[in-house]
């Protein structure tokens, strides 16, 4: 039994391996070899059993399959000219064959590899960086499913809302899973150096839960917890060395500006190193500390009309964003009524919604996108167009190398696959040089990030772009590679041989050159796109902003909470006065809106009572603030004491709204609406400036008098000083202090600090451009010197026979250069065309690209040339070498 | 393909220890295996013993006859291979080969064994 079953399965194992062997070596032993077995193996049985029996097997099954495969290699070695022989010897000879055949080219490989190599790491690091930062999805479990509460007038976007709408609608709303609060705060930490200001997260207990985020250590917050904070990853690893023991330990903390009590605080957990701070909820890295403030409902009660939070919700499973967006206006509906003085004004009331988080996140970067993915795409096909140019610059002799096969009789197939293995070799080669430079890159990146960039702990190499990356350049060498074989397919082998080795045919010719060409053009629209940013980029830190911010310090407060309407703005008017009293500071004012807060309030606004109005950016401003930032009053007047509460209500408007509304009109004089408030009269012009700093777009503005507009809870207090910002500093705080001690700054910087931080995005993105171009300018001399150099090589007979008939050597260069520098050209008008049609993308992109003259760029193609001269000079040299009698000789 | 006998030297082991045995007698390959094992030689594996006979095969130093005749069963199927004249042209060569490169060793006092010359 034992025995039928173990002798059916060893012949079937002993069948099995034969296949090892080629198939006529079986053809001719196949049978005797299975008699010699069968007897063995009966005599194993009768000697030792079962274990003789398998023992045999196990000796003889490894020995068939090697002595087969060593049988095959050796056949295929000694019959390779000649007919037909199984597949592997063949594999196995086009091996040996192909690398034979590049190591005679050492040069070669690298030339063909390195383009390659640039080319998938470039396109994948820089893919991975803009994928790490922009596209990814948000780093909380299911993101799709979190959304943004908040309450607007009609029109505006909703991405806040007041404490007690929000804790109203997380009662009654089914549609959520949770729905949680986060508001930015500062407190004051009590260290053994003394106070120090801190980035608090001020989140409702569910806030984690309602993200999906699970900490590093301990826990998030619970319903029932009193005064416990949460740490975020670095400030575990920088305040605490990462002690796992961190949980139950205390931190000593005051409120910022409400509450001057000290609370010691327990740190409950730990967050862990991914997670992000929502940014579309204005929360920031910087935030290292997390607390649940405690509710006091019926203070709370008070701030309905005031937008103090923002609340993010998790959809319920399976709940649509349309039906929970129904319900969460139709609670609004209900809020309205039953309180209408906070949630309504005359004519319309506050509008419930929500929005995807992502939304508000990301918001406008696809544009950007785009600019970026073009780069990406134009440096991937160069490295392309530059693999298949060297295959291509290499086919003339390898047609010789082919036809010589073909007229030894070897087969058409085969001539094809071995023209695939041999550029698959160099692929092989490029693919893992670019894939070991993509990760040196992505790393060297992260540990270095030029341009302060966001999301910077989410990069990794992006796996699929890199896959991506490596085909495209890989699947280009191939068919590049497959390109002399088709060709030579065509003639007859002998035609080939007789037309000699030396002698280029001139349609290759001209693809080479024109692919050639074609990266040239490419190069030129990168480098064009890129220098038209970097230019914007560098004068947008050089900015004329409109307005003076040197030795500006601003700093943030809020109003008492027992004071609003005209007695904030007075309790405001005393800090302005106190500021004024200190040494060193001057021409305090006061404003609603700073750089540090974006973006600024937008009001509908309309000239005339039929028109619809249009958002605009608004600005409430003390008078002084014109005077204090040297803003030229261009017409009319500027505010001043005139301009209070009971007087007529005026406005300032910016130039370039006076030219939207009235082109060709004195502004002075004329109305706006906003709202529906009494018609406000213009009193003064004043030159455009750009309040969200360098980076953002300059629109139109309307100024407010401050006094006519006094339900402001938080305002900005500004002061000219001159010397030591520290100094500065402690004048604003002291002046602070001296009129009311329970309040404290929320926010104190420089002016010019607040600006440096605008720049950021731009900074980013003229550095990846910029190295888009470098790599593109490499690429394409890497192509300029590869083609010439194989021109000259292809054409050394025809130099000889001029030398011989007595060319100079200058006209021997001359001859060179003129072929480089007519592909170059080619290249750059083509280039400077397409780059032409490129710049509208730019400019609609990039702030202050429109404002560039692309001629002034257009010298940066000087760079180009030069670097294209210098590849030519190699080949020409090698041109002028050439021995005539040498050359003459060698056929 | 008919070699010449120089071509085919120096003669790898395995082949030489076969030729040796196809001096005497043709054998069929079992009996190669078997007698292989038990000659002092090394013992081939069915697949290494047929990658040897075909590459002698090839090269014209054994060749294949044809089974005896008056016989039935597995003897009937059996191939038989012989020594042909080249193959014992270059079996005497190699040994000749061998015996220069044994007495060298004996020179050089490698070995101490007396040396049988009849």
């Amino acid at each position: 039994m034992i025995r039928s079953f173990l002798d059916r399965l060893v012949t079937l194992l002993v069948h099995g391996a034969f296949y090892a062997f080629p198939k006529d070596f079986r053809e001719l032993h196949k049978a005797d070899m299975m008699n010699l077995q069968a007897e063995r193996h009966r005599e194993a049985w009768r000697s030792g059993g079962v274990v003789a029996a398998l023992w045999d097997i196990v000796r003889l099954i490894p020995n068939l399959i090697a002595s087969g495969l060593v049988e095959r290699i050796n056949s295929g070695r000694s019959k390779s000219a000649r007919g037909r022989v199984g597949w592997f010897g063949v594999l196995w000879s086009d091996i040996l064959v192909s690398l034979r055949s590049l190591r005679r080219t050492p040069g070669f490989v690298a030339v063909a590899a390195i383009p390659m190599a640039l080319g998938i790491a470039a396109s994948t690091s820089v893919f991975s960086i803009v994928d790490g930062v922009f596209l990814r999805p948000l780093p909380y479990s299911e993101p799709d499913r979190i959304v943004v509460l908040g309450t607007a007038w009609p029109g505006d976007l909703a991405s806040r809302i007041s404490i007690p709408n929000f804790l109203d609608v997380a009662d009654r709303a089914t549609s959520f899973e949770g729905l949680a609060s986060f508001r930015n705060g500062t407190f004051l930490r009590h260290t053994e150096e003394g106070l120090e200001r801190a980035r608090v997260g001020r989140v409702s207990s569910n806030f984690f839960q309602v993200l999906g985020v699970q900490p590093e250590i301990g826990r998030t917050f619970r319903d029932d917890d009193e005064r416990t904070v949460v740490l975020s990853h670095a400030e575990w690893a920088d305040r605490w060395s990462s002690d796992p023991a961190v949980v139950g330990r205390t931190i000593e903390m005051e409120v910022l500006g409400r509450e001057s009590a000290t609370n010691i605080y327990t740190v409950v957990g730990v967050l862990s190193r991914g997670f992000v701070p929502p940014e579309g909820l204005g929360a920031s890295d910087e935030i290292r500390l997390w607390v649940v403030p405690p509710i006091d409902r019926g203070f709370i009660e008070r701030t309905r009309a005031f937008s103090l939070t923002t609340a993010i919700g998790r959809l319920g499973s399976g709940v649509e964003l349309s039906r929970a967006g129904e319900e969460v206006s139709l609670i609004g509906g209900n809020l309205v009524s039953e309180y209408p003085e906070a949630n309504s004004r005359e004519n319309d009331a506050k509008v419930f919604s929500i929005t995807p988080l992502h939304e508000l996140t990301v918001g406008d970067v696809g544009t950007r996108l785009v600019l970026l993915m073009v780069g990406v795409c134009s440096l991937l096909l160069i490295a392309c167009a530059n693999v298949a140019n060297l295959f291509l610059a290499r086919s003339d002799r390898a047609q010789h190398e082919i036809s010589l096969r073909l007229a030894l009789g070897s087969s058409r197939t085969r001539v094809v696959g071995q023209a695939l293995l041999q550029s698959g070799i160099i692929a092989a080669v490029g693919g893992v040089v670019g894939v070991g430079l993509t990760f040196a890159i992505v790393s060297w990146f992260v540990s270095y990030s030029p341009g302060d960039v966001p999301r910077l702990a989410e990069i990794t190499v992006e796996p699929r772009t890199l896959i991506f990356a490596i085909t495209a350049t890989g699947l280009a060498a191939m068919l590049s590679g497959l390109f002399p074989a088709i060709g030579t397919l065509g003639r007859q082998p002998g035609e080939v041989l007789r037309s000699g080795a030396r002698t280029s045919s001139g349609r290759l010719h001209l693809t080479r050159s024109t692919l050639v060409a074609a990266e040239l053009a490419l190069a030129v629209v990168l480098l064009v796109v890129s220098s038209v940013t970097m230019t914007a980029f560098l004068r947008t830190l050089n900015r004329d902003l409109g307005f003076d911010h040197d030795e500006v310090i601003t700093m943030r407060i809020s109003a008492p909470r027992d004071q609003s309407g005209e007695a904030s703005v007075a309790f405001f008017h005393e800090v302005v006065r106190r500021v004024n009293a200190q040494p060193g500071l001057s021409e305090a004012t006061s404003t609603n809106f700073g750089v540090e807060s974006s973006p600024p309030q937008v009001y509908k606004v309309t000239t005339d009572p039929g028109d619809e109005p249009v958002g605009v950016g608004t600005h409430i401003v003390m008078a002084g603030f014109f005077e204090l930032l040297g803003i030229d009053v261009l017409r009319g007047r500027s505010f001043t004491e005139v301009d209070a509460a009971n007087a007529l209500p005026t406005a300032i408007v910016s130039t370039s709204f006076a030219e939207k509304y009235w082109p060709g009109e004195v502004a002075v004089g004329k109305t706006i609406l906003i709202a529906e408030r009494p018609a406000i009269e213009v009193v003064g012009v004043v030159a455009d400036l750009a309040t969200q700093g360098a980076a953002a777009n300059i629109g139109p503005t309307v100024f407010l008098p401050y006094a006519q507009h006094s339900w402001l809870g938080s305002v900005l207090i500004m002061s000219r000083y001159s010397g030591d910002a520290g100094a500065a500093a402690r004048g604003m705080r002291e002046a602070l202090r001296l009129v009311d001690q329970n309040i404290l700054p929320e926010y104190l910087s420089t002016l010019t600090d607040d600006l440096g931080a605008t720049v950021r995005e731009p900074k980013f993105y003229s550095y990846l451009l910029t190295g888009f171009s470098i790599t593109a300018l490499l690429l394409a001399a890497v192509g300029i010197h590869a083609t010439l150099s194989y021109m000259v090589l292809g054409r050394r007979k025809e130099i000889g026979i001029r030398m011989a008939l007595g060319a100079t050597h200058t006209r021997v260069v001359g001859l060179v250069l003129k072929h480089g520098m007519s592909i170059v050209a080619a290249g750059l008008i083509a280039g400077v065309f397409f780059s032409r049609l490129a710049l509208p993308l730019v400019e609609s992109v990039v702030i202050g690209a429109a404002a560039v003259d692309p001629d002034d760029v257009l010298v940066v193609l000087a760079v180009l040339i030069l670097v294209s001269v210098v590849a030519c000079v190699r080949p020409a040299r090698h041109a002028s070498l050439v021995e005539p009698m040498e050359v003459l000789r060698e056929d | 393909m008919k070699q010449s006998v120089k071509n085919l030297l120096p003669l790898p082991a395995t082949d030489f220890q076969l030729l040796l045995l196809l001096c005497k007698e043709p054998m069929h390959a079992y009996g190669i295996a078997g007698a292989a094992g038990s000659d002092g030689g090394a013992r081939l594996e069915i697949g290494s013993l047929y990658r040897v006979l075909a590459r002698m095969l090839k090269s014209g130093l054994i060749e294949e006859i044809p089974p005896k005749t008056a016989v039935s069963g597995n003897e009937a199927k059996r191939k038989y291979f012989r020594i042909t004249p080249l193959g014992r042209k270059v079996a005497s060569a190699e040994a000749r080969r061998l015996k220069s490169a044994l007495e060298t060793a004996v020179d050089r006092k490698l070995i101490e064994i007396p040396w049988r010359t009849s």
